[in-house]
């Protein structure tokens, strides 16, 4: 953990309403798709989510840790998901499989937290190279990419060759992960 | 829609929690761990520990090979732009200035309910040695624990210390509540309460207890050990007033025309919708009232937030001095908090929890100053291990006796 990360977490603990702040956008679309993976409506995710932080936020003076505080958030985003569940339970199937997923759960944590990382470097690009690097992903071929954002196929090229250069930089081994970049 | 609330306490066994949060902090390590190599940022040995979590962990390839999945992650980031993430901080923005705790509101609007006692472990803490002659000393421990007590399991596995349990059942038997299943606490009296007449309710909390309630107008009461409260089951006429003995930290809900007083043995505060911690024991020579934020007024003065007034019974006198408001809020959230305390307040405040009596072998041990924050947790040794950490005591306990000595160290 950075030096910066350190004091954004004491900033929290000592009360403050910037820093709080601060983490919730680092979390937020995480927590989303957390949540999701349990429940489908996008209103109620968001109800989860926000009933968790509102939680953090009372629970703030006893993070020691980042690990500590991404445990406890995870922790507490899956009881909520589990509490939502259980009181809207229509049948008795729907949800059961959940109750005793602990296994997945911990998947589940590692690949969101993983993924919250890389997606941060890519939300770094500057927006045309972000989408290019978002529909190459994808699946996208270059012409696709070209013709959906109205570039020629060259620019493509080229963006993409920048926002590699700079993934390359920002996660260096990030491109073990995504071969597809280097087909160029 | 009722939201769901955090807090996960309430249904789950104390065990089985502990057993849990650590493996949720293992899956964050190895997380972290994922995310550097990344980076590119791995030590040879956080390297060579990846390696061997990647042996350990069943799922590890799984796990990798679902993070390497490009159509995931592109899958992912464009769903979840799906998400309002405006309109939800706008919510917690509301909800942070809520002054009810989350999960009580949902149980009851009308009259007091209790609220099942949870001891729980500690996943850290730290103690400040305090002397004033050395920088703020700090230690971290990281420590986990199981309890010592019998506990009860439920069906669906809930566990419950079982001589907490019967000590509950008996005062909310008292109180005409039923105790559901799962987290669900009834008032049952509720509709046969008559409406015209006052009705005053006792809430006893027994030495290593603590009770949360919530009061007819909403104010949010958390006793701890060895208080009690007489309050009524409604208020009516133009002052809401309650009885307390012990301490007790509260969050009125304003309402300017009914001022809310909390009576005490030896003076009452009157309070103007606000957060503050009323300790008032028998025993204990003084009372201290401590402003968290509003105001109230104590003997006539008005207190300002972070302010704490302490009055001496045998004196009369009333005095004052600045404190962390904060900490106080923080004893709601089961947190021990203490700020450069003499030893020997800190072990009775201890004492009424863990149920022991304190001896010193040196009465000069009971003058050292400590401060520290850490959860309540069920095994007393723990915490005496901390105190121990800092090199300035030693303890020994025998058939619920403590002998504070001198540090050998």
């Amino acid at each position: 953990m950075t030096k910066n990360s350190v004091n954004l977490l004491s900033r929290f603990n000592a009360g403050s309403e910037r820093a709080f702040k601060e983490m919730f956008d680092d979390f937020f679309p995480a927590a989303c798709s957390f949540v999701a993976r349990y429940i489908p409506e996008v209103a109620t995710v968001e109800d989860v989510v926000q009933e968790t932080f509102i939680h953090i936020w009372e629970k703030r003076g006893m993070f020691t840790d980042w690990v500590y505080f991404k445990a406890y958030l995870y922790r507490a985003l899956y009881n909520n998901a589990l509490y939502y569940l259980r009181g809207h339970r229509v049948t008795e199937e729907v949800g059961a499989g959940v109750e005793d997923d602990t296994g997945n759960v911990l998947d589940a944590i590692i690949t969101e937290e993983v993924r919250r990382e890389i997606i941060a470097a890519i939300s770094k690009l500057p927006t045309e190279r972000g989408k290019i690097i978002e529909m190459t992903l994808a699946g996208n071929s270059q012409e696709e990419i070209a013709r959906e954002l109205g570039i020629s196929v060259n620019t493509v090229k080229s963006q993409k060759r920048k926002a590699y250069a700079f993934l390359r930089e920002e996660l260096k081994n990030l491109f073990v992960l995504f071969w597809v970049l280097l087909y160029l | 829609m009722e939201h769901p609330r955090g807090g996960f306490l309430h249904y789950r066994g104390v065990i089985h929690e502990i057993v849990l949060m650590e493996k949720f902090k293992n899956s964050i390590k190895i997380a972290e761990l994922i995310s550097k190599s990344l980076r590119g940022e791995l030590t040879g040995e956080e390297q060579r520990e990846l390696e061997r979590l990647r042996q350990e962990y069943p799922d590890m390839e799984k796990v990798l090979a679902d993070i390497r999945d490009e159509r995931k992650l592109a899958e992912v980031m464009v769903s979840r732009k799906r998400f309002d993430r405006e309109k939800t901080w706008k919510g917690v923005k509301k909800g942070m200035k809520r002054q009810i705790t989350p999960w009580i509101g949902r149980v009851a609007r009308y009259a007091a309910v209790l609220l099942l006692p949870v001891v729980f472990a500690v996943a850290f803490w730290f103690v400040r040695d305090w002397k004033a002659s050395r920088e703020e000393m700090q230690y971290v421990v990281d420590a986990h624990f199981e309890s010592g007590k019998t506990l009860l399991e439920l069906p669906g596995g809930r566990q419950i210390a079982l001589d907490t349990l019967q000590n509950v059942m008996r005062e909310l038997n008292q109180h005409g509540i039923e105790v559901g299943n799962e987290n669900d606490l009834r008032y049952a009296g509720r509709d046969s309460l008559d409406a015209k007449k006052k009705e005053y309710h006792r809430i006893v909390v027994p030495r290593g207890g603590e009770y949360n309630l919530q009061l007819a107008d909403g104010t949010n009461v958390w006793l701890f050990a060895e208080s009690e409260l007489y309050f009524p089951a409604r208020f009516d006429g133009r002052i809401r007033e309650v009885y307390l003995s012990g301490e007790g930290y509260f969050e009125v809900t304003h309402d300017a025309s009914h001022p809310f007083v909390v009576k005490t043995k030896d003076l009452d505060v009157k309070v103007l919708g606000t957060s503050f911690n009323v300790k008032a024991y028998g025993n204990m020579d003084v009372v201290e009232t401590s402003l968290v934020e509003g105001k109230v007024s104590v003997k006539g003065q008005i207190l300002r937030p972070n302010m704490q007034a302490v009055y001496r019974k045998s004196t009369g006198e009333l005095s004052y001095k600045s404190i962390i408001g904060d900490n106080y809020r923080l004893r709601k959230e089961r947190m021990f908090v203490f700020e450069r305390e003499r030893l020997d307040d800190i072990l009775s405040e201890m004492a009424r929890w863990y149920d022991f009596q304190v001896f010193y072998q040196n009465p000069e041990l009971a003058e050292k100053r400590f401060g520290f924050k850490l959860q309540k947790y069920e095994e007393v040794e723990t915490l005496l291990h901390i105190l121990q950490l800092t090199g300035e005591v030693d303890f020994e306990l025998k058939d619920k006796v403590l002998i504070v000595k001198n540090s050998v160290r």
